[in-house]
């Protein structure tokens, strides 16, 4: 400690470069859903396109995938990005990707992963890109210096006529942290947590006192998820590689399982597409939408796809992993295609 | 220093700078598909064809920093088929990639494909043109300068350190070189990262010293006190740098400084785990020229016993 301590005085011409943290704005938007209808939540995660991405059959498996999960739900009111669509890559490629999820014409929300900072950009330039600034339909905000971790915390309303039935977190976990001659992974900070908190309080408030139901979308899985595969609830799913949590624990499942959240869902590792539910908490992850980097197979099927949340007014909802075999998009749903209802 | 020789050395420079920039990007190529290599004959072809600006590099090194004319023929014969040899297949690679619509134009740079197509084509012109007019080649390409003098049985390791180094210097010399792509001076932690852009930097710089004063001392001893002013200067600010890299890789370790400003250009470390990058930064340079240093001192000190030794005639 004490190094570091010398360290810091002699590095203060370093440490102004610090300063500018501005007030925690709230980052609060709305979505309407369409009449009396189930709001249809369609998540991706770990898209991973890089330099050896085939981009037309890339692209043409996305398209593909989200025809289908407007085949099965009538429709998809918002696509959720849960991290990692992106590796070593360049603008071009990063700019195809999201000019290719921006004209499906469907509000499209965003988290960082681990992976996303890896390309031949900036931070601030990766910011811009998947924000509501640059695209008419996404909806990260641009935010930037504001002093809360992260960039991409952001809650979503999710209106029935008038009313705030559902609300939707976006929550940062960040990248990787640093631990002298290692980096590990990062987890959601303390001050996200009060952010959270916050939001939710602020929801309770315009909701007679009652918490609004909720689901919370985010990259990195929280350190929970090792208990939770003893003690859970197996929905569905399959496990192929061992979990890859945070390296810290965060207040964020025990503070969100409080105030209503029925639903916490990830990516990061590729090859698991297991589900629980746990303290009335569904927990798991999303279905990897692409076969970058490694991902994993069964029966001859890969385990790609993606996952849709059908959220009721009534205030449950239903999960559905959508498998599409990689090899063969145009088949559809495969049979390891799964769905729990009124959850 | 005779015109040729100038000329052969800003040749080298440009090789150098041309060889970072294709390095760097072949380097991303390779780490693209490296967990894997599911995409080999696609991604394959693409960073061996930026890896062939280097081999040209290290065979102009060597042809100009060999004085033995047999050995310099028989190496330029050795390279003249190895390019013709290596590029014509990654040539065929490519129009394969073609064929098969692997290739889709301008997603990896701007004019991608036609780039690493170009570098195939050059090479294998140039391979063609080693093999035919080999002798023209020798008698035009001049000897810049001998291998730097180490202790003799230090000599092995010191080139294979010499060409570790050269490899890491490469590589960060491009990175530097790309950074109007991925640099952000906004980014609150950027101060952080200014000694590490520096010996970005320093790393080749390091390298165009050692053969720019081994050129010039072959054909005139430079004046020893800009040589040992240049040599303690450089020993004192890549010294003094590499040690505030450190201390601030330390300092700052919880500030996520090298994931907001340098992730991009460090991918090992990314897919590792490992902070390997700063460190090498860090200590690279300095190391280099501290062995410099150690060594010119040793065979300064040999040189002076030998001639106190020596009877005068």
């Amino acid at each position: 400690m004490k190094h570091k301590r010398f360290a810091l005085v002699a590095l203060m011409p370093f440490l102004f470069s610090c300063a500018g943290i501005q007030e925690n704005p709230t980052y609060v938007k709305e979505l309407k859903a369409n009449g009396d209808e189930d709001f249809n939540v369609l998540q991706f995660t770990d898209i991973h396109w890089n330099y050896s991405t085939n981009i037309k059959e890339a692209s043409a498996f996305l398209e593909n995938t989200v025809k289908v999960a407007k085949e099965r739900s009538g429709h998809i009111d918002l696509i959720e990005i849960t991290g990692d669509s992106l590796l070593v890559a360049n603008k071009k490629i990063a700019t195809t990707l999201y000019d290719l999820i921006d004209s499906w014409n469907i509000p499209w929300a965003f988290t960082f992963g681990n992976h996303d900072y890896e390309g031949e950009w900036s931070e601030a330039w990766m910011n811009h890109l998947v924000s509501s600034s640059n695209y008419k339909n996404a909806l990260m905000p641009e935010n930037g210096n504001d002093g809360l971790s992260g960039f991409s915390n952001y809650a979503l309303n999710i209106k029935w006529g008038e009313e705030t039935k559902w609300q939707i977190y976006n929550i940062d976990t960040h990248n990787l942290i640093q631990d002298g001659g290692s980096y590990d992974y990062d987890y959601i900070h303390e001050d996200q947590v009060e952010w959270y908190k916050a939001r939710t309080e602020e929801a309770k408030t315009n909701n007679g006192g009652e918490y609004v139901p909720s689901l919370a979308f985010f990259h990195i899985p929280p350190t929970e998820i090792n208990t939770i595969e003893k003690d859970g609830e197996h929905l569905g799913g399959i496990k192929d590689e061992k979990f890859c949590p945070g390296v810290h624990d965060s207040k964020f499942f025990n503070e969100a399982k409080e105030r209503k959240c029925k639903g916490m869902f990830f990516g990061h590792d590729h090859s698991n597409d297991i589900v629980w539910k746990y303290q009335g908490v569904v927990f798991g992850y999303g279905v990897k939408a692409n076969t970058e980097l490694y991902s994993t197979e069964k029966d001859g099927i890969s385990i790609t796809g993606a996952s849709i949340c059908s959220l009721h007014k009534e205030g449950t909802f239903d999960l559905e992993h959508l498998i599409i075999n990689y090899d063969e998009p145009e088949k559809g749903a495969t049979s390891l295609t799964w769905k729990e209802s009124n959850l | 220093m005779s015109k040729k020789t100038l000329i052969a050395f800003l040749v080298e420079i440009a090789l150098y700078v041309l060889a970072a920039l294709t390095f760097y990007q072949g380097f991303h190529y390779f780490m693209a598909d490296v967990d894997g290599f599911k995409h080999i004959l696609k991604i394959g072809p693409m960073f061996l064809s930026c890896f062939m600006v280097t081999y040209l590099l290290f065979a102009y090194y060597y042809l100009t920093h060999q004085p033995n004319e047999a050995k310099r023929a028989k190496t330029l014969k050795a390279n003249g088929l190895g390019f013709i040899i290596l590029s014509g297949l990654l040539l065929v690679l490519v129009i394969v990639n073609l064929i098969l619509g692997n290739y889709e134009f301008g997603y990896v740079t701007a004019i991608f494909p036609v780039d690493i197509i170009l570098i195939d084509v050059c090479m294998l012109a140039l391979g063609i043109l080693i093999t035919l007019k080999r002798d023209w080649v020798l008698a035009n390409i001049p000897v810049i300068c001998k291998e730097y003098s180490t202790p003799k049985r230090l000599t092995v390791i010191m080139r294979i350190l010499g060409f570790i180094y050269t490899w890491i210097a490469l590589y960060f010399c491009g990175a530097l070189l790309m950074a109007p792509t991925y640099i952000d001076l906004t980014t609150p932690t950027f101060g952080h990262t200014i000694p590490l852009y520096l010996l970005m930097l320093i790393a080749s710089l390091v390298l165009f010293w050692r053969e720019f004063y081994l050129a010039y001392s072959k054909e005139k001893e430079m004046d020893k006190g800009i040589a040992d002013g240049v040599r303690y200067a450089a020993l004192g600010i890549t010294t003094v740098l590499g040690i505030v890299a450190f201390v601030t890789n330390l300092a700052f370790e919880s500030t996520y400084y090298i994931s907001h400003n340098l992730q991009c250009i460090l991918p090992i470390d990314y897919m590792t785990s490992l902070n390997l990058g700063p460190k090498l930064l860090a200590f690279c340079p300095m190391i280099a020229l501290w062995i410099n240093f150690i060594c010119s001192l040793t065979i300064m000190s040999k040189t002076q016993k030998k001639e106190a030794t020596e009877p005068l005639s």
